[in-house]
């Protein structure tokens, strides 16, 4: 980041870094993520300690000490739900990364048409993730999907797969559309990292005699460690996280096989209203993306100030 | 092998690339032309054999471009409020030299990464007891929780590369603090401005969360949600359904279209969503 090779303030004794007319300009944003973050967090876990019901959201709310955690770590429903946010959030950004790398990989080099393709994947992101949940649910329906009649036609399956209400299948499924998902921004945080090395290593290693796969293994992966193990950090976080997707696929079904733990917090809140729980979930999610967050930023943030 | 069939073998991959990867968008648009007779054909035409706007027309009529309207009254005061509040506040970030100032910073990174599950229950609450549940305005503070964390820590980058001599010589010519924000800021930073109102543009756009949970009013639904409460209502009629997913999507694939390098960079920029 540029900026900091500064020399002396022209102002002398009254620069501009200790005008107090800075305060004011932070003033908005900082009281704005107090109330409208820092406090909703805080309030979110306050209430995960209390009874609380449709009614009894605004006013008096019992106490109920750990019991909604007690209920929620012993029910055989959280274990499973665990489990789901693991695989559905593994089996996502392996796949994603790899797919991503590649065609960044690929990319780097201009050719006729490279940016027409790296702006196609990028419309992946820019399109509402309700949106694309909603598409691969209809891509995956059984009788009139496009999925099965693609395999079909390839001789890979006899009949069609009912892919979301098959508890064998629903949670690849939703992985697959989420892998669609997070493709873009896997290649274009990759790309970034790969725009960054030198091409004069490149060509050093070229004259040597090394093949491409060696150059790779070699050369641009080491290189690149900061920015893979970012781009997978981020991913980790964001797909645990995800909510739209699956809620518009399948909602958690069928027999929770796709409940994730954004899911399961929501479900309680706003189908159950059982406040209490659902907040108790939310915590439980906030307290593991807060440390994956502090885990990133004394990672990877502020290497370049 | 020539230079050139080297460049045309990589068209090729290239073209066979971009073919698989926007196959659902094509499949979205191919479905909402169909008339029901043909999406329930078995096997499904690849190409629309009868294309129509019959479905668009029935979207239209259940009230779907009030939707429409209402995702661009939620995403358009978002984009304002989120600048207003966070440019200043950017601004003053770049500009302080205070041992908090880097603790700040983090805050915000960290507030960008928190999920709207979390902020959705304790939000729900707050605004029941300010009594603005089912208002736009709801929506609106509820994605700046997204946006605004997001453009401060993007538009603290771009001020960060401002000139601090030009602004304090501003400064000595008689500006106030103010002028000289509007005056000397902004317009080198037009460019990141451009950056973070598009991205913010893209996450209240595509906000859903948000809007289920605070409106429960159906004139007031962004597209988003009115979308989905199709999916649960008529699962039958995927055209309509597919036809009302291409309206949400049609708007951003023209913003996409033309502001593509400020998106690649907000995206590249701010760790975002996925």
């Amino acid at each position: 980041m540029t900026g900091e090779k500064r020399t002396g303030s022209i102002l002398g004794s009254f620069p501009l870094s200790r005008n107090h007319s800075l305060y004011v300009f932070l003033l908005p944003s900082a009281a704005f993520i107090v109330i409208f973050v820092a406090y909703p967090i805080l309030f979110n876990i306050w209430l995960s300690f209390h009874d609380v019901g449709l009614r009894t959201l605004v006013g008096d709310r019992p106490f109920a000490g750990l019991g909604n955690y007690i209920r929620l770590f012993t029910s055989p429903l959280f274990g499973e739900v665990l489990l789901n946010s693991v695989a559905f959030t593994l089996g996502s950004i392996i796949p994603q990364f790899i797919i991503g790398f590649a065609l960044a990989l690929f990319l780097m080099k201009q050719f006729p048409g490279s940016s027409i393709v790296r702006g196609g994947i990028i419309l992946g992101w820019v399109i509402a993730p309700i949106v694309v949940g909603t598409v691969w649910r209809w891509i995956f329906n059984t009788d009139y999907g496009l999925l099965n009649h693609l395999l079909r036609q390839f001789g890979l399956i006899d009949s069609p797969l009912s892919w979301l209400p098959n508890p064998q299948l629903a949670m690849i499924s939703v992985i697959i559309a989420n892998v669609w998902l997070g493709i873009p921004f896997n290649l274009m945080l990759l790309m970034g990292g790969l725009s960054a090395l030198s091409e004069t290593l490149y060509e050093a290693a070229s004259i040597d005699g090394t093949n491409r796969l060696q150059r790779l293994v070699y050369i641009t992966i080491p290189l690149m460690k900061q920015t893979i193990a970012a781009t997978l950090m981020l991913g980790l976080m964001f797909t645990f996280k995800v909510f739209d997707l699956i809620w518009v696929m399948t909602g958690g079904g069928p027999v929770d096989k796709t409940t994730t733990m954004p899911i399961l917090a929501y479900r309680y809140s706003f189908t159950f209203f059982n406040f209490g729980m659902g907040t108790a979930v939310a915590s439980s999610l906030f307290v593991l993306m807060a440390v994956l967050s502090i885990f990133y930023i004394l990672g990877f943030v502020g290497r370049d100030e | 092998m020539t230079q050139r069939q080297h460049a045309a073998i990589k068209s090729a991959a290239g073209a066979v690339i971009f073919i698989v990867y926007i196959i659902p968008i094509y499949w979205m648009f191919v479905s909402s032309l169909k008339p029901r007779s043909e999406i329930y054909q078995i096997p499904p035409t690849i190409f629309p054999e009868q294309p129509q706007l019959a479905s668009f027309a029935r979207v239209i009529s259940d009230g779907g471009l009030i939707n429409v309207a209402n995702s661009f009254f939620i995403a358009g005061f978002t984009v304002l409020f989120t600048l207003v509040i966070a440019a200043p506040g950017a601004y003053a970030l770049a500009r302080f030299k205070k041992k908090w100032t880097r603790f700040m910073v983090l805050l915000f990174l960290m507030a960008q990464m928190m999920p709207t599950v979390l902020m959705a229950t304790p939000l729900f609450a707050m605004f029941s007891r300010m009594g603005i549940n089912n208002t736009l305005l709801a929506v609106i503070i509820g994605n700046a929780t997204m946006t605004i964390p997001f453009a401060v820590i993007v538009l603290r980058t771009v001020f960060l590369g401002v000139s601090v001599e030009l602004e304090e010589a501003a400064y000595i010519d008689g500006c106030t603090m103010a002028g000289m924000f509007f005056r000397v800021v902004l317009p080198v930073g037009k460019a990141g401005l451009v950056i973070a109102s598009v991205i913010a543009f893209i996450l209240a756009w595509g906000d859903f969360i948000y809007a289920n949970t605070f409106i429960n009013n159906s004139s007031l639904f962004p597209a988003t949600v009115a979308m989905f409460n199709y999916v649960g209502a008529l699962a039958t009629d995927w055209s309509a359904i597919m036809a009302f997913a291409a309206l949400i999507a049609i708007p951003l694939i023209i913003l996409f279209i033309m502001l593509q390098k400020h998106v690649v960079v907000g995206l590249s920029a701010g760790a975002l969503k996925m």
